[in-house]
């Protein structure tokens, strides 16, 4: 039977019982409606969680959790926790499952910083932890208006700033014009900060407007002195000026973020000795083993830290297992719906299924005819549930908009309707009512003619 | 055209055909009489392929029917016979023109044809212009034209027909009878049960079934 023909008997079949089809419609696109709503619920949520909150796809080795530290540590001839050495970090960067590896550092000595006048209407003062970052991490980011660079400026001399060139600053203990320390920070303490001290304080929250306006902002810093304590080191404490270039998920959780070079040179002036590195950001290649990755670290004594990536990942996952079996058991209940409706159909047609085998229909037309029914059931079924799932989710995150209070990393949307999704939840339906259809279909194939006609 | 050996059936334990044996030449119209019961159908669905479970031999127009698969056998249906009942089996919610080219959508037939085709076969039994009523706005004759018309849609070698016209009045089983006879005088060959002597009277050969036996 040609194609032409099994549409043109479904189309006359379906259409004199629309009552039975649009049940069995009905009935498919509630479960195929609730199944593709959860499945866009859990990958929106998803894609919000693993993408701002804790980004995958990256494995930050630190030094080891585990070596034994203190007195113990001390007379059992272990020194504490094993220092991330710059070799190591290039061992680790050759690893076949490594895309691009990151070095880290973190400012080991205290620091404070104020300012924020010009956008905040007053200063803010704080205590300053600031971490160093390899400015490759940022290459693929779009900053401004400086570069995050260790670029330290053209020294010339100096006793004021009007004598340095345009966009420097003269420091007075060096004397030497320098161009503003390049900074980031990172989408969390943008939250962070919407979500307690704009609140508690009544500054105003950075949205996307403000968020573009922070970039060039500068502010001070003072190194090796804070509001709580002093640098051990003799140095004095020193003055700088530093440049937020924008906000970056590649940014350090909640530090500020500086080029790595900084941080290494402030660290030898204030903290000498202190560890080389702090951590080795690596991001992982697409496909490769994050578990033989993650023993080979594990191998050289590191550890990975903890981003909760995982556990969130997993949460996510959980929940949304649980949402799909209660929708899986819906789209199940109506295939079993559209089961029993066909064996019905076909014990209500078989003296016309007799007809069709007396003129000529093979017994794989009959059972082609059945399946190509539930096919249509299952594609309209389909079409009008993810379109109810889109509507739902619409008007979810439309109320959310309105009337849901801001907090962190609040989602313009908690959905996420991929192609993948899509044709995941279509084939669903239409493979349900196919099954549904199977056992009937293939009661109405064998169906012996002359017992048909006879019924 | 025909050749039945010694063939059996029984529903159940209970003997339906008792070794019957038949030929039927090319271009005859043969007519199976008998009472109810006595196995004139099912003699007739066992001639047309649509029933493979009895004893013995049955070759029609050249084909072991025992021996063709499913697809084969539907194939055999669709294009070397034609089938007509006593009921018609007119399909409700398709008009005149669909139950006549619904043979066609099992024929691999382009769409061109089909629609030909059924106007064609329409137009030789005489109701071309009913042919986009539905069945339940046809009288008993004009329903039993388009069943003839549909059995007719493939040029079949061969008309099975099952009581063709038990369910009509006199005069137009007459006219259906008349129809017979002018597709058998075209070449078309024809075997008909039925229990009418005048549907008999136009045959060029009379059988008879008695209990599963033929009598003569």
């Amino acid at each position: 039977m040609r194609s032409r023909a099994l549409v043109a008997l479904v189309r006359q079949n379906l259409s004199r019982s629309r009552r039975s089809f649009a049940l069995s419609v009905f009935g498919i696109s509630v479960g195929i409606a609730s199944l593709a709503f959860f499945l866009a619920l859990s990958a929106g949520v998803r894609q919000v969680v693993l993408g701002k909150v804790f980004p995958i796809g990256q494995l930050e080795v630190v030094p080891s959790r585990s070596s034994v530290e203190g007195p113990i540590g001390l007379f059992s001839g272990f020194s504490g926790p094993k220092p991330l050495t710059e070799e190591a970090a290039r061992t680790l960067s050759s690893r076949p499952e490594v895309k691009a590896a990151f070095r880290r550092v973190k400012m080991a000595f205290p620091a404070r910083a104020w300012g924020g006048q010009e956008i905040l209407g007053k200063n803010f003062y704080t205590e300053l932890v600031a971490e160093g970052v390899d400015p490759a991490a940022m290459a693929d980011e779009s900053l401004g208006p400086e570069a995050f660079a260790d670029n330290l400026g053209s020294h010339n001399r100096c006793n004021a700033d009007a004598e340095c060139a345009s966009g420097e600053y003269c420091p007075w203990d060096t004397h030497a014009c320098e161009r503003p320390v390049p900074a980031v920070i990172s989408p969390f303490i943008v939250e962070l900060y919407n979500g307690t001290l704009a609140t508690q304080t009544g500054l105003p929250k950075i949205g996307k407007f403000l968020a573009g306006r922070l970039r060039g902002i500068v502010f001070n810093i003072e190194l090796g002195r804070s509001f709580i304590g002093a640098s051990k080191s003799s140095v004095e404490p020193h003055q700088r000026k530093v440049m937020l270039v924008g906000i970056s998920p590649h940014a350090a959780q909640l530090a500020l973020t500086v080029p790595l070079g900084y941080v290494q040179a402030w660290n030898r002036q204030y903290a000498p000795g202190s560890p080389p590195l702090s951590s080795l950001v690596l991001e992982v290649k697409e496909g490769a083993s994050v578990t033989s990755l993650t023993a080979a670290v594990r191998g050289m004594g590191y550890d990975i830290a903890d981003s909760g990536a995982e556990r969130a990942g997993l949460a996510i996952t959980l929940v949304t297992l649980l949402f799909a079996l209660v929708s899986f058991a819906m789209v199940s209940i109506a295939a079993i719906n559209i089961a029993h409706s066909f064996f019905r159909t076909v014990a209500e047609r078989r003296r016309e299924l007799g007809v069709m085998r007396s003129i000529g229909a093979s017994s794989s037309d009959v059972r082609r005819l059945v399946l190509a029914e539930a096919a249509v059931i299952g594609l309209c079924g389909g079409v009008i549930g993810l379109v109810t799932a889109r509507l739902f989710a619409f008007v979810i995150d439309a109320a959310s908009r309105r009337w849901v209070p801001d907090f962190p990393f609040k989602p313009d949307t908690y959905f996420s309707f991929g192609w993948t999704l899509l044709a995941l939840a279509l084939g669903c339906s239409i493979l349900a009512c196919m099954l549904g259809a199977f056992w009937p279909a293939r009661a109405a194939a064998r169906l012996e003619p002359t017992e048909a006609l006879t019924s | 055209m025909i050749r039945l050996e010694s063939v059996e059936k029984r529903y159940d334990s209970q003997p339906v055909l008792r070794g019957v044996s038949l030929s039927v030449e090319a271009g005859e119209l043969l007519s199976l009489v008998g009472r109810s019961g006595s196995g004139k159908s099912t003699l007739l669905h066992i001639m047309g392929g649509l029933d493979r479970r009895y004893a013995g031999k049955a070759s029609v127009l050249g084909h072991d029917l025992h021996a063709l698969e499913d697809a084969a056998l539907a194939r055999f249906r669709n294009r070397e016979v034609g089938f007509i009942f006593q009921s018609f089996n007119l399909l409700d919610h398709l008009t005149a023109r669909e139950n006549v080219a619904l043979p066609s959508y099992f024929a691999d037939a382009a769409a061109a044809d089909v629609a030909r085709r059924a106007a064609e076969a329409l137009d030789r039994v005489g109701i071309g212009d009913k042919a986009d009523a539905r069945p339940s706005a046809l009288s008993g004759g004009q329903k039993q034209r388009v069943a003839i018309a549909r059995a007719l849609v493939h040029q079949p070698k061969l008309l099975l027909c099952d009581e063709p016209t038990g369910n009509l009045d006199s005069d137009t089983g007459q006219q259906i009878i008349e129809l017979f006879r002018t597709l058998n005088k075209d070449g078309l060959t024809l075997v008909i049960v039925t229990h009418e002597e005048r549907v008999s009277s136009v045959a060029s050969r009379v059988l008879r079934l008695v209990d599963g036996r033929l009598a003569s």
